[in-house]
């Protein structure tokens, strides 16, 4: 379920102060996707009554600059308008983000975010979430639905759920030692006979306390692996089902020796064509490039990014790889230090395409591994060349 | 010196795909279409103050406007490219209009 953004809340839970409006549209929308209570409120001069009607838990200052927002927040401090347990930030230009961090290290604020040019909209949203919890507590704010947040993988997805179920665990037993240890030492009475009651009492607290944690501990542990090594086996068995179907598959499309041999009667043999895998995200250059490398008698496959790249290398023998750099997901230059990690040794010349010719940079990218550049737009005989030369030194 | 860039320089496309008539009016065509949606995307990127995406608008189109030579479009791209690195706001406006002419001139020059 997607939540209508909303910015004018009566009973907001989280307020925006404002001078321009302009300034916090993106802002606003982002808080507004995750927080139904919330509202935007103009500064004027009833400002610190509307706020100290509202009592929200979370107050982002967004005036135009961090000095007007110190002055609003002192004000209304002063004014006993905010007079109740709460969790303030000041948004900030880029400009203004040494002084910002400095209002929040003495103590004025208790978060900053650059929200011009606003970059990181989940820092947003984790600051807001993390002021909801931190000014109500977590009896009272629920936190975010799985719904409200990004589509993961659903492998990734379980592995945070497990790593999240592992910390809290963890904590739990370090609350359990402590209060242990509490209890036994308010059960020590200081008296004459000292060191011969100590020891009982040390000999005691193994017993009773330290041993009982340890095996609970034990037994965590050994759940916790149990549980991982379950996963891993699973994920073993799926990999080795799906290894088996690809094989069946493969065999069922051989053809058999006697149709092959009837082809080709009367052929010469011609070396298989070489496959090449085009990784570029603008589809009008990809496509240029495949009907050069097709037009030369090489097989082409195509993907539109780092990550479908990693993903068809699997089980495939491409004798090269056009990969553009600059990419979303994942550039050409992770996706080359993630295919060498990946491709069991298997080294699969990597030709960058490139629109920047500086030195360093492709000293760089020699370093990763990548075997040539292609500079965009190169032409025909240029990149056909490049190819060449890579599958020929590989 | 660096000669001035043309609006469409036909030898780009025919020295990279060859002299095919009907592929270099497929991929001009495409060009306009991808061109024009772009356009409105780093529009919108200005208008949210969001210079990385802005940036990464421009280089995407950049790449396909220099391949089928339509150099005067590349070249406000790359400045644009440029400018939204800088995070230089007025320029990238001054940017973005100018694209849109030069766009508007290619389209004209493609049609005619």
């Amino acid at each position: 379920m997607t939540r209508k953004p909303s910015v004018a809340s009566r009973h907001p839970e989280v307020i925006m102060l404002y001078e321009k409006e302009e300034d916090i549209s993106g802002a606003a929308n982002i808080i507004a996707e995750q927080v139904e209570e919330y509202r935007t409120v103009p500064v004027t001069r009833l400002v610190g009554e509307q706020i100290k009607e509202h009592k929200p838990s979370v107050i982002l200052f967004a005036m135009s600059s961090v000095k007007l927002s110190i002055e609003l927040y002192t004000k209304m401090l002063k004014n006993q308008q905010i007079a109740y347990r709460h969790y303030a930030i000041v948004l900030c230009k880029n400009k203004e983000s040494a002084l910002a961090f400095r209002s929040c290290i003495k103590g004025v604020f208790d978060n900053y975010f650059v929200y011009l040019p606003l970059y990181e909209k989940f820092r947003l949203k984790m600051i807001v979430h993390n002021g909801l919890r931190q000014s109500q507590g977590d009896d009272h704010y629920a936190g975010l639905d799985d719904d409200q947040l990004e589509r993961i993988d659903t492998n990734l997805s379980s592995l945070i759920e497990l790593s999240s179920q592992c910390k809290r665990q963890l904590l739990d037993s370090v609350d359990s030692c402590k209060a242990s240890v509490q209890q036994s030492t308010e059960q020590l009475e200081p008296g004459e006979e000292g060191v011969t009651r100590e020891k009982a009492l040390v000999k005691s607290l193994a017993k009773q306390h330290i041993e009982p944690l340890l095996t609970q501990l034990e037994l965590e542990i050994k759940d916790g692996l149990d549980l991982i090594l379950a996963q891993l086996t699973s994920r073993h068995s799926e990999i080795k089902d799906i290894k088996q179907k690809v094989i069946d598959k493969q065999q069922a499309k051989i053809p058999t020796q006697a149709l092959v041999s009837s082809l080709f009667e009367n052929q010469e043999a011609k070396p298989p064509k070489k496959k090449i895998l085009v990784v570029e995200d603008n589809q009008i250059y990809r496509e240029m490039i495949v009907k050069v490398l097709e037009h030369d008698e090489y097989d082409t496959e195509q993907a539109c990014d780092g990550l479908t790249a990693l993903k068809m290398i699997k089980g495939n023998d491409y004798a090269l790889i056009l990969m553009d750099l600059y990419m979303p997901h994942l550039d050409g230059i992770n996706t080359t230090k993630q295919l060498k990690a990946q491709n069991d040794g298997k080294d699969i010349p990597v030709v960058a395409l490139t629109s920047n010719n500086n030195r360093e940079l492709i000293k760089r990218w020699a370093q990763v591994g990548l075997k040539g550049y292609i500079l965009k737009p190169s032409n025909r005989t240029e990149i056909l060349q490049a190819v060449k030369t890579a599958i020929e030194y590989s | 010196m660096k000669n001035s860039p043309q609006i469409l320089n036909p030898k780009i496309m025919r020295d990279l795909i060859g002299n095919d008539p009907a592929l270099i009016t497929q991929f001009k065509q495409d060009f306009v279409n991808q061109a024009r949606a772009s356009l409105r995307e780093l529009a919108t990127h200005y208008n949210n103050r969001e210079f990385d995406r802005l940036k990464q608008g421009a280089h995407f189109l950049k790449t396909s406007a220099k391949a089928i030579g339509a150099e005067e479009v590349a070249d406000k791209l790359q400045q644009l490219e440029l400018a939204s690195r800088e995070q230089e706001l007025s320029r990238c406006k001054q940017l973005i209009i100018q694209l849109k002419n030069a766009l508007q001139s290619l389209i004209e020059v493609i049609n005619s």
